[in-house]
């Protein structure tokens, strides 16, 4: 028994044991481990994922259910977090919310992973004038400030949860494309990578097979921090009415009911829970980035 | 030097060309045209609409509009808003409110920056509460929406304490001249700067809090001691100075930011800039006014990115003597 607790110790990075061969992920795991408030940030998101996505098994309420009767009232033992102005309940809203504005955020960086990846490894790996047109294209996109632009496009194409999730994933690919594309210029000077080649290896497979792998720590940062970019995102663009829209509720367009001055001065339930929890998330997502960051940096040993 | 910017304003011409198609693409997929209401009324004849649209060229193959509209622009023309006025001077106007607040934030901030980064790297060896607490700080801004912040502030500091304007650039229905009307401004500005130098403080902090570690530990600053300098002196005016090459970095980095950078705070405080112009016109649907407004932005971006490349030349003999080895 005392073995087993042993292990568990070494996996959660407490202490190593005797003659022990570990894997690279696993060290970094175990470095991982070590840095408390990362862990305890990774908790915490889990926590609240696991709560948004069991919303119809947590709440007695549902979120687009009208009651004009209950419109607008304080926290109470019934609703903890009070009704908003259609006399819904805000608990039930904010776990919602919760759901819809985290799988946003995963789509959008997906998106976002999907395209920035792409042109990333086209523009290092082949160089010359394809790095030259995907670099023009990268510095196109980022000539036009994010909320411009994204407001412009919504104005085009109906508002709405897909639509959202297009846009912040078609805006937001450069900087991935262009971590990717650094990482492969000084990657590709390697000897295994000019061995694979002289061996014949097609240059899908080269990228796939040797690349990639070693590229995916950086990736895997950048991946995680944009999920804490497009939760802002989301907030942001439903803040304005451009985003997710009523009766689907979503933490952005929960906080837009500050917008009305009663709401913003008298009746704090209505706006501040869902913008705290944007905080929350986000500073998590950015703490858990961090300790990703230094986990999977080998110059780093602690 | 000579070489190294030619080639740089070659590639911003590239840049530019493909500005100038995006903002085209996104023209032409807005919906409708000045004429097609007219198709509803059963009083119009169809074929004076097609008349009117050939008239302003609706009609032409994409690439003949494409170059009529890029030569109107050539010549400063970027047509009209539903009310009439030119879009240029709306959004000049604009424009003139954005720097308004983003240039006091900006100087403010890098003050900020480059002062509480070199403090706190500096007690990062000895006294790591307060580097603990700048860390925090900036982890804390980074994760906080700017208009929720801006909401909070607004709550407390203009409902709560009734102690400050939150709203517009002026007070509405009073006219003030001289300095009453100055002080009305700047009464007016206060939280807007003070969330954007908050939210705009952070990130330069940050790298100047890593490069002053780094500087930290040279080994010229050791010999600045071994000399008799005590260990304060030798940071100010020897890693200082270092540190500089870093902070002009940034500074580059950031210079885009000052027209960008107060959207979302513009549209929270009723601000008259470009922000809050932008949103309007959404919500308006004029869609003169919003092509304009992307078009100038992503103009004066890069050359305010051009400026940046300069600056860095300037400050970085590397690049300056090396004829571009940046890219």
């Amino acid at each position: 028994m005392s073995k087993f607790w042993e292990r568990l110790r070494a996996f959660h990075g407490r202490g190593k044991l005797e003659g022990e061969y570990v894997s690279v992920a696993n060290l970094s795991w175990r470095k991982f481990c070590r840095n408390r408030l990362a862990v305890f940030s990774l908790i915490v998101l889990v926590l609240i994922a696991v709560i948004s996505f069991l919303a119809p098994l947590i709440t007695p309420y549902s979120y687009s259910e009208i009651d004009l009767t209950l419109a607008r009232q304080p926290p109470s033992p019934e609703h903890i977090l009070g009704t908003d102005e259609y006399g819904r309940d805000m608990l039930t809203r904010l776990i919602y919310g919760g759901r819809v504005s985290m799988t946003m955020a995963l789509a959008a960086m997906l998106l976002q992973l999907v395209i920035g990846v792409v042109l990333g490894c086209l523009a290092g790996y082949f160089g010359s004038w394809v790095d030259a047109f995907i670099m023009r294209l990268t510095d196109v996109f980022m000539c036009f400030p994010f909320y411009i632009m994204a407001v412009c496009l919504a104005a085009i194409v109906e508002p709405g949860l897909k639509n959202l999730v297009l846009i912040i994933g078609f805006l937001s690919w450069t900087g991935i494309c262009r971590i990717v594309r650094a990482e492969i210029l000084s990657l590709k000077e390697n000897d295994y990578i000019l061995a694979a080649r002289s061996l014949g290896i097609r240059p899908g497979a080269i990228i796939r097979r040797h690349i990639l792998p070693n590229i995916l720590s950086p990736i895997l940062v950048a991946a995680t921090l944009s999920i804490a970019g497009g939760i802002m995102s989301e907030a942001s663009m439903s803040f304005l009415n451009l985003g997710v829209r009523t009766p689907e509720s979503s933490w952005g367009n929960m906080l837009s009911a500050a917008q009305s001055m009663q709401a913003l001065v008298s009746e704090w339930w209505r706006w501040v829970p869902p913008g705290l929890m944007i905080v929350i998330v986000v500073l998590s997502i950015n703490y858990v980035g961090e300790g990703l960051r230094n986990a999977l940096d080998p110059r780093i040993s602690n | 030097m000579l070489r190294y910017l030619r080639k740089r304003l070659l590639i911003y011409l590239v840049i530019l060309f493909g500005v100038s198609i995006a903002v085209f693409v996104l023209m032409m997929s807005m919906p409708g045209d000045p004429y097609s209401w007219m198709l509803m009324d059963p009083n119009v004849d169809p074929a004076y609409v097609q008349r009117k649209l050939d008239e302003l060229g609706l009609n032409d193959p994409i690439h003949i509009q494409y170059i009529k509209w890029l030569g109107r622009i050539l010549h400063g023309d970027f047509g009209y808003a539903l009310e009439g006025q030119a879009t240029l001077d709306l959004v000049s106007q604009a424009l003139k409110n954005t720097l308004l607040l983003t240039i006091p934030a900006f100087l403010l901030s890098t003050l900020f920056a480059v002062l509480l980064g070199i403090w706190s790297a500096m007690s990062a060896s000895g006294n790591k509460i307060l580097d603990r607490l700048v860390t925090l700080g900036t982890f804390l801004e980074v994760s906080i929406p700017t208009f929720f912040l801006a909401l909070i502030l607004i709550k407390w500091f203009g409902y709560d304490l009734k102690l400050l304007p939150v709203s517009g650039l002026k007070t509405l229905r009073v006219h003030y001249t001289g300095l009453r009307y100055v002080l009305d401004v700047a009464k007016h500005m206060i939280l807007p700067v003070f969330v954007l130098t908050l939210t705009q403080t952070s990130g330069m902090l940050r790298y100047m809090r890593s490069a002053m570690i780094d500087i930290l530990n040279q080994d010229y600053i050791r010999t600045a001691q071994a000399k008799g300098m005590t260990w304060r002196r030798a940071i100010w005016t020897h890693g200082l100075r270092n540190a500089l090459i870093s902070v002009i970095t940034v500074f580059c980095m950031r210079l885009p930011g000052i027209i960008s950078g107060a959207l979302f705070t513009e549209t929270v405080f009723v601000w008259p800039g470009i922000g809050t112009l932008n949103y309007n016109s959404i919500l308006n649907r004029d869609y003169a006014v919003i092509i304009t407004i992307t078009m100038i932005l992503a103009m004066v971006i890069l050359a305010t990115n051009l400026l940046a490349d300069i600056l860095y030349a300037v400050a970085d003999p590397r690049i300056r003597l090396g004829g571009g080895a940046k890219e």
